[in-house]
Order: structure tokens, then C-alpha cells, then sequence
């Protein structure tokens, strides 16, 4: 090995971080104001009345899934990592100040292509969380994606427990609107 | 370049460097898109477009562990660096990354060297490298699936 055989891949490693850095340092602005618009886009069509506005309020209960919580007018929007049959799942969770979920969709997640995949994808699944209220449970109200029993598992554990934080379920959350 | 026995670390920091652009305009330019994630199996997939784009720039040098090792150690660090600078390692840590990018990189090209000799038994055989790094992405797939 000759130390001159070493010029080749360093310059192209320093080239290359370079670049990556100007680039990222350039975009970062445009990513963050993308992503957030791109959030309340998203959020806007949890919550049945199609709000535009969210607050972004501290999260300090004992449930380790709920990472963010976003109120509304009429409910909030929760995102929940749960785990999943490959690795952690992220989800967002609209639910009602009544305690019912009024919208779920999966925002990252490392299923296995073509059986827990489905969670993302397979509305007829997803559709049979609406109207549920934290005690949603594969194989009595859900039926499981075909071959994801345990991603499914992980999908109705999200949901109940954002449905819990507004309920009251998960007693040391701040929700107090929950009129059921 | 030719006969550099690093050159396949080049061509990697070159793959992982627009693999890293590419998630860096998506994740600015498309927020809706779920983006691939960079673990074993893409950091397998940039470490065999590498290898073959190797095979397709020239003659291979012959293996050594000299080279192998050298190429592990820069394979670590491209896996390690390039992904923090463009912002895309999410909440793996950096030494997570370029522990994994050296060990998926340094097996990988020990394994497609191997298996390209074997497959490119003619002269001209110029689906080997490509169908080498095929069967190897396959069978990575297969492995992280048990894992």
C-alpha cells in the first residue's frame, strides 16, 4: 500500500462532505418551513373540522410512546412511536375532545415490503380505527393485516394510547376536555 | 486510478455522497415523501453499486489485506461522515453508522471479489458484475429479514 493510493478516496470523501454540508447548510431553511407546512396539510385532516391552526403543547405524562402533542380547537393530534415487527413505528392520531379518533396515519415505519407495509397503505385497515376510543383491540374490533399480526398490534397500541391521553386513560397527561 | 486498489473507496464516497443528495432534496423539496432509511440493507445496496461500478471501470486489482482492510476503514468512515454532513442519520449514532458501514462494506467486497471471480468464468461476461451484486443484495435482504 502506498500512501499516494490513499489521495484518491480522501479527496473524494472530502469533496463529497463538502458538497453534503453547502447543501444542507442552503436547504436547512426550506426543509424546516417545507416540513412544517407539509405537517399542517397533514394534521388539518385528522380532526373533523379541518383546522388549519395547531399548538404544539409539552408533553410530561408517563407514556413513552406520545412524542408530540398538537391541540385544536376540537381535539388534538398526537405522534406515537410505538414498536413495530422490524423496528419503531411513528404515527399521527387525531382524536376528538371526546375522546374518539377521527384520524390515523403512519409516518415512518421499516416494515417488511408487502405484510406489515400494509399499515401505511391498507385503508380498509386504518378505516377500522375511526370512532374507536382507546380500547380498540386486533381481533375483537380490528382485523389484522394478513400476515403483520404483530405490526398491527403495534398500530392499535398507538392508537389507544393517543385516544387514552385524551380520555383521561393516561391520568397524568394535561387532557381535560374529554366528555365521554 | 486505474490500478488503485482504493478506488472502490472512492466510487463509494462518490454513491453514499449522491445517495446523501438525493435524501437531503427530497426531505427539503418533498416533505410528504417517506424517505428510505439508511440501515443495513441501503448500506448494503450503496456498497454493491460501488463494487460494481469498479468492475465496470476497469480491471480489478488483485485482493489483498492490506487493501480489504484499508477499504473497511474508509468504507466506516464514508458510512459514518457523509450522513451527519448531509444531515440524513436521523437519530442513529454517528459511530453506529460508520461501525456498520465498515463491517456491511468490508464484508461486502470481500464477498462480491470472491463471488465475481467465480461467476465470470469467461472472458467477456459482462452481466457478471451486475449479477453479482444482485445475488448478493438478495441475499442481504434475506439475512436482515432473520436478523
Amino acid at each position: 500500500m502506498k500512501g499516494k493510493q490513499f489521495i484518491a478516496p480522501v479527496v473524494a470523501l472530502v469533496v463529497a462532505a463538502a458538497v453534503l454540508l453547502g447543501v444542507s447548510a442552503a436547504l436547512g431553511g426550506t426543509a424546516r418551513s417545507s416540513e412544517e407546512a407539509a405537517r399542517a396539510e397533514i394534521m388539518s385532516y385528522m380532526l373533523p373540522s379541518r383546522p388549519t391552526s395547531f399548538t404544539e403543547e409539552p408533553y410530561d405524562g408517563e407514556d413513552e410512546s406520545i412524542r408530540r402533542v398538537f391541540k385544536a380547537e376540537d381535539g388534538y393530534v398526537l405522534e406515537v412511536e410505538t414498536a413495530g415487527y422490524v423496528g419503531p413505528m411513528t404515527l399521527w392520531v387525531g382524536v376528538t375532545n371526546e375522546g374518539t379518533v377521527s384520524g390515523v396515519t403512519v409516518r415512518d415505519h421499516g416494515e417488511t415490503f408487502g405484510l406489515g407495509q400494509g399499515a401505511q397503505t391498507d385503508a380498509p385497515f386504518l378505516l377500522q380505527f375511526l370512532g374507536t376510543a382507546g380500547e380498540a383491540a386486533v381481533g375483537e374490533d380490528i382485523d389484522a393485516l394478513t400476515g403483520a399480526t404483530v405490526t398491527s398490534k403495534a398500530v392499535t397500541r398507538a392508537v389507544n394510547a393517543a385516544a387514552a391521553f385524551v380520555t383521561g386513560a393516561d391520568v397524568s397527561s394535561g387532557a381535560t376536555e374529554w366528555e365521554g | 486510478m486505474k490500478h488503485n486498489p482504493l478506488k472502490q473507496s472512492a466510487l463509494l464516497a462518490i454513491v453514499v455522497g449522491v445517495a446523501c443528495l438525493a435524501l437531503t432534496l427530497v426531505g427539503a423539496l418533498a416533505p410528504l415523501a417517506i424517505r428510505p432509511k439508511l440501515d443495513l440493507v441501503m448500506i448494503l445496496g450503496l456498497s454493491l453499486i460501488a463494487l460494481t461500478l469498479d468492475a465496470y471501470l476497469g480491471a480489478p486489482s488483485q485482493p489483498s489485506w492490506p487493501a480489504l482492510l484499508a477499504n473497511t476503514v474508509l468504507g466506516g468512515i464514508t458510512f459514518g461522515l457523509l450522513p451527519w454532513c448531509a444531515g440524513v442519520a436521523g437519530t442513529v449514532p454517528v459511530w453506529a453508522l460508520g461501525l456498520a458501514g465498515a463491517a456491511v462494506f468490508g464484508i461486502a467486497s470481500l464477498l462480491y471479489s470472491a463471488a465475481l471471480e467465480r461467476i465470470a468464468t469467461g472472458g467477456k461476461a459482462p452481466l457478471a458484475p451486475a449479477g453479482t451484486a444482485l445475488m448478493l443484495y438478495l441475499a442481504g435482504q434475506c439475512l436482515s429479514g432473520l436478523l
